[in-house]
């Protein structure tokens, strides 16, 4: 249970800088996900917090307390890795009891707690095997067991289920999230999924060059980024971006477009983006003429997409029953209020509709 | 049908051969050695060799050696020294490796180089400044002269380093993040896990020290601090009677016995660790 702030946080390998002047408070009890391309820093920063990598400038505070110059063993966090690290000469009941041994807990207090952390990830049966003798979601519950055990302040994970197949991905997500319900205690959580990071966070920090380009609920993000990375980061399938200008009468024109679109905006723009949802085929009266490529059928939607003479394609989300047909000629209608429009400098611009 | 129809199996048949020759080559001194230890004197030196005593001596040549010289004494001191560098060798070569492949710090590449190099210079031109140096701090005839010297070991620390290198650092972040200290995470994560590594290096050092003989010949000359090694030589160069070959080959025998029984138990361990070491040196 403890708030975390990290001021003026700073990283450089060599004369390489990873992280730039990191500012951010996360809440008692929060689930904070960062996200980001690889090597966007998300891990360093982790790995900061946790003390296993030397800060270059700033501070760390939990719970009010400079723990900046503080061993790892000292800051009272725990921290699951992607490949699990498990001790491989020790049973599972040893790499769950190992933080208790070391702290001294007491040998009966250690083994019942042991024991009880085991039940509740479903291990009990497999105290005794080793790590080698075990699958990798049961590899993973062993080393989230081992951060349960000692009752942190924090829980730090680091892309903790990107080894596994996409079924027990699901399933282990689930099993985080019931974690962090059962112990409330702070999460921090590193990903560059972006399922895992909408469905698991209070708050998402998207990450890019060791900068932060935002910070929100996973709603916000994905309805109001701030800027056209974010945009494109969050998001399945992609959103789609194309080159748009403010037309001579104020209103938005957009590369293929036939006609201008009544909306304007307040500053110039360099580009216009719309999400797959906010687009739906009609017979007539929609605002691009389209031709049919590929149609991914998922069951219950299907993903279509289709050559706008944009240059990309463009995809759009229908019912999976949808009779598109690679080939065919259809109109798309934009949802123009949720059209999103960036700058030259990939900022988000707000849209207005012209009445 | 014959067995060497195939060139595949003539092939086969051929390094059967080789390897049997081979093996006779490298088994044929232990054998004299055993074989001699049960022989009269007379017997040993005489040209024509036979395969079996004529003259079976029992365990006589083995009382001789005892009662000519203080078997056991030699027994007791290269066990000891042996032990001592076998100990001290693991636990600083895994101390050094570890550092050298797990911890940066400014030179560490140069003090690794410099480590290695000194691999490179023969004992023999060693032996004479490392006796001035046991001289000055008066350990000429003492255990201390005899052991210290053996306690670090270049080859140890490059061959555990090499190990380590092996040890995802998650492990030891995990074992950081557990609230462990750097002495413990030596000891309950990196050690165990070297295990198979320092067996075979303890192996690879019992063999040097308890063979070791130019060493102990210049460090020691009391009788009760010789080892087997140079032990032997006090049947076959006496001052005042005729060689003992027997009792020689007797002692020989003794001496052998532990390395015998130790490559037997841990054969396996010591291929591993010197090929493993070779390819990811």
């Amino acid at each position: 249970m403890s708030e975390i702030v990290l001021r003026g946080l700073r990283k450089s390998f060599d004369s390489v800088e990873v992280i730039k002047e990191f500012d951010l408070t996360i809440a008692d009890g929060e689930r904070l996900v960062f996200v980001g391309p690889s090597g966007c820093g998300k891990s360093t920063l982790l790995r900061m917090i946790c003390g296993i990598d030397d800060i270059s400038f700033g501070r760390i505070y939990i719970d009010g307390v400079d723990v900046t110059a503080l061993p790892a063993a000292r800051r009272g966090l725990a921290m699951v890795f992607q490949n699990y690290a498990l001790y491989p000469h020790m049973t599972v009941r040893q790499n769950i009891g190992f933080s208790l041994r070391v702290a001294g807990v007491e040998r009966t207090v250690a083994s019942e707690r042991v024991v009880e952390v085991a039940q509740s990830l479903h291990l009990d049966h497999l105290l005794e095997r080793y790590p080698r003798e075990l699958s990798g979601g049961q590899r993973q519950r062993v080393a989230i067991g081992r951060a349960i055990v000692r009752q942190p302040k924090a829980f730090l994970f680091d892309e903790p289920l990107s080894n596994l197949d996409a079924a027990l991905r699901a399933e282990m997500r689930l099993e985080v999230a019931r974690l962090h319900s059962t112990y409330g205690a702070t999460m921090i959580y590193v990903t560059h999924d972006q399922t895992e990071a909408m469905t698991l966070a209070d708050r998402i920090v998207v990450l890019n060059q060791g900068r932060i380009e935002q910070i929100g609920t996973p709603s916000e993000l994905y309805e109001q980024p701030a800027n056209r990375f974010v945009a494109e980061f969050i998001g399945s399938p992609r959103i789609n971006i194309v080159a748009g200008r403010m037309g001579p009468e104020g209103m938005l024109l957009m590369s293929g477009a036939d006609r201008q679109l009544p909306v304007a905006a307040t500053r110039d723009v360099l580009a216009v983006g719309i999400r797959p949802e906010h687009i739906r085929p009609v017979e007539t009266g929609g605002h691009l003429n389209c031709t049919v490529r590929n149609v991914e059928f998922f069951g219950a939607e299907s993903f279509v997409y289709a050559d706008c003479n944009m240059g990309a394609d463009i995809v759009f989300r229908t019912d999976g029953r949808a009779p598109l047909r690679p080939g065919e000629n259809c109109q798309l209608l934009l949802t123009l209020e949720q059209m999103l429009a960036f700058d030259d400098g990939g900022k988000t611009v707000p849209l207005q509709a012209v009445v | 049908m014959s067995v060497f129809g195939s060139p595949l199996r003539r092939s086969a048949a051929l390094s059967v051969v080789m390897t049997a020759v081979v093996a006779i080559v490298f088994f044929f001194p232990i054998y004299f050695m055993l074989v001699s230890a049960f022989k009269s004197e007379p017997e040993i030196i005489s040209q024509r060799f036979s395969f079996l005593p004529l003259d079976f001596q029992g365990p006589g040549q083995f009382q001789r050696a005892a009662e000519i010289a203080p078997l056991g004494t030699y027994l007791f001191n290269s066990s000891l020294v042996a032990a001592i560098n076998v100990g001290v060798t693991l636990l600083f070569s895994a101390l050094a490796g570890y550092g050298f492949a797990k911890f940066t710090f400014p030179g560490r590449t140069a003090l690794f180089l410099f480590v290695i190099s000194t691999m490179m210079i023969p004992t023999q031109i060693l032996v004479v400044p490392l006796f001035v140096e046991i001289k000055l701090l008066g350990w000429v005839n003492s255990y201390q002269g005899l052991i210290v010297p053996g306690m670090m070991n270049a080859f140890g620390v490059f061959m555990m380093r090499q190990y380590v290198y092996d040890i995802p650092d998650e492990i030891i972040e995990a074992a950081r993040a557990d609230g462990a200290g750097e002495i413990r995470i030596f000891f309950f994560i990196v050690l165990p896990l070297l295990t198979p590594a320092l067996a075979s290096l303890a192996i690879i050092i019992f063999i040097w020290s308890w063979g070791n003989f130019l060493w102990p010949l210049v460090a020691v000359t009391r009788e009760e601090l010789a080892v087997l090694a140079t032990g032997i030589t006090s049947y076959t160069q006496p001052y005042q009677r005729q060689p003992m070959w027997g009792a020689a080959m007797a002692v020989a025998t003794i001496a052998t016995l532990p390395l015998l029984v130790l490559f037997v138990f841990f054969q396996r361990y010591l291929v591993k660790g010197l090929t493993a070491a070779a390819v990811k040196g």
